[in-house]
């Protein structure tokens, strides 16, 4: 993630999922490649794939960076193959006069042409059949690789757009070159995705890492005070965006006595969670809600709890399944729950999966 | 037509492009130099360890624990001067 423009911080696990797409680019050879990046908001979805652009940028590969897919799809009206293809020539022009593949698709760019959106359509053709003939034939032109990243980032909006077909949309579209599709807001995307092996989940910071991060002066998550860290690490559950927040609110706060911003802390970070468990309720029926959280947070599946996932209330663990983020967001929607569910069931639902979710994750001691 | 030709070479396609082209490719350019500056992107792997980290210049924080038996414990913090926001590029 960046901070100021001036800061990278390099987490290992971004650091892998970025790595492996940046390597099928590289490999020529290689089949296509694509992942669905994962993972509650402010987790590091988005550095991951910022990473892999960069790094893409960085050793002369072929890649297009879209930060929000939201402008792919504003700009439809003038032609979507045409925003993609303009974004791919402004990203990569200098690759493009030197490569003859890609020279040819982009002849209309070069010759300083008005492009329409058939004229795109046309030159992306023209580039996945390209990349699928080298890729078959082993012949690699100019000793360059012939892979082209694809990294969109706020996926969602295609899957919005194309209600219903979305993966297999994207599977077609770039079916010939490396996508990497990030979205904050999974569940139908991610739903259709689980079975193919492409998803790449990112967890959140383990105790450790949460602890280091915030002892350590140069990271943008340091806490001086150490009972704000302990009081911090409580409540994101290692998610680090939310860490960032704190860090901050800390920051621009320094005058405020220590239980005070404790306080505050604690009421920002409940305020939203709370606005994302009161939404996820209101659009759960109340039966489903009792049957749904009666069994074992590790069989509920995401699309069931997607507000909350992406909210950060659950997250995925590794080898757990879906869990709560923090026992601090598990009070907070169990809180909210005895309102719905009788004493009973709220008593046999804690029994189930709060006991065994502190068990499991104690809370994080700084 | 010069473009279609496998052989050309870059210079010699630079010498029929007009201004406009050639601003983009610049552009294009100057992105790509600012991004190599930044050694530790070349030098980037998955399995990446703390101290190669630190041979490029990377600040390396250990967190030590029994958690992180296997290496997936530690954070690298590298300086980098002026990274390229591409998200205010396009």
């Amino acid at each position: 993630m960046t901070k100021d423009g001036s800061t990278f911080l390099l987490l290992q696990q971004q650091v892998a999922q970025a790595m492996e797409l940046v390597d099928h680019v590289a490999n020529a050879n290689h089949h296509n490649f694509g992942v669905q990046v994962s993972g509650p908001h402010g987790i590091g979805k988005s550095a991951v794939g910022l990473l892999a652009y960069l790094t893409c940028v960085a050793r002369g590969l072929p890649a297009v960076y879209i930060p929000n897919a939201s402008l792919w799809f504003e700009a439809a009206g003038h032609g979507s193959g045409l925003f993609f293809m303009e974004v791919c020539w402004q990203q990569n022009a200098d690759l493009i006069v030197q490569q003859p593949y890609l020279r040819r698709a982009f002849w209309r760019w070069l010759t300083g042409q008005t492009v329409t959106e058939n004229g795109a359509i046309g030159a992306l053709r023209l580039i996945r059949h390209s990349l699928l003939h080298h890729r078959r034939s082993g012949v690699c032109p100019n000793g360059m690789t012939t892979g082209m990243a694809v990294i969109v980032d706020e996926a969602q909006h295609i899957t919005r757009a194309i209600e219903g077909g979305a993966a297999e949309w994207i599977t077609r579209a770039f079916q010939d070159f490396h996508p990497m599709f990030i979205a904050s807001d999974h569940a139908r995307m991610d739903a259709t995705m689980v079975g193919t092996g492409r998803l790449r989940l990112v967890y959140p910071l383990g105790d450790a890492d949460c602890r280091l991060l915030l002892r350590a002066r140069s990271t943008p998550t340091f806490v001086r005070e150490p009972r704000l860290r302990r009081v911090v690490a409580r409540i994101t559950g290692g998610v680090l965006g939310s860490m960032v927040s704190c860090a901050d609110f800390i920051v621009k706060h320094p005058m405020l006595p220590i239980a005070e911003a404790a306080d505050k802390l604690k009421k920002r970070q409940r305020g939203l969670l709370r606005a994302a468990c009161e939404a996820w309720l209101a659009s759960q029926p109340a039966l489903d809600v009792e049957v749904r959280l009666l069994s074992p947070f590790g069989r509920v599946r995401l699309n069931e709890v997607a507000g909350l996932y992406d909210a950060g209330v659950v997250c995925c663990r590794k080898g757990m399944g879906i869990h709560f983020t923090s026992s601090f967001a598990a009070s907070i929607l169990y809180r909210m729950l005895s309102d719905v569910l009788g004493e009973p069931q709220l008593r046999q639902l804690i029994r189930n999966d709060l006991y065994r979710f502190l068990v499991r994750s104690p809370p994080v001691e700084p | 037509m010069l473009l279609q030709d496998e052989n050309a070479t870059t210079d010699s396609i630079m010498e029929v492009l007009d201004d406009k082209v050639k601003a983009v490719i610049h552009n294009a350019q100057q992105f790509r130099r600012k991004v190599q500056a930044v050694d530790v992107l070349h030098h980037l792997t998955a399995d990446m360890t703390a101290e190669a980290a630190a041979a490029h210049g990377v600040t390396v924080l250990r967190s030590d624990g029994p958690a992180f038996a296997v290496p997936v414990g530690h954070v690298a913090m590298p300086k980098l001067e002026a990274l390229p926001t591409p998200k205010g590029n396009d």
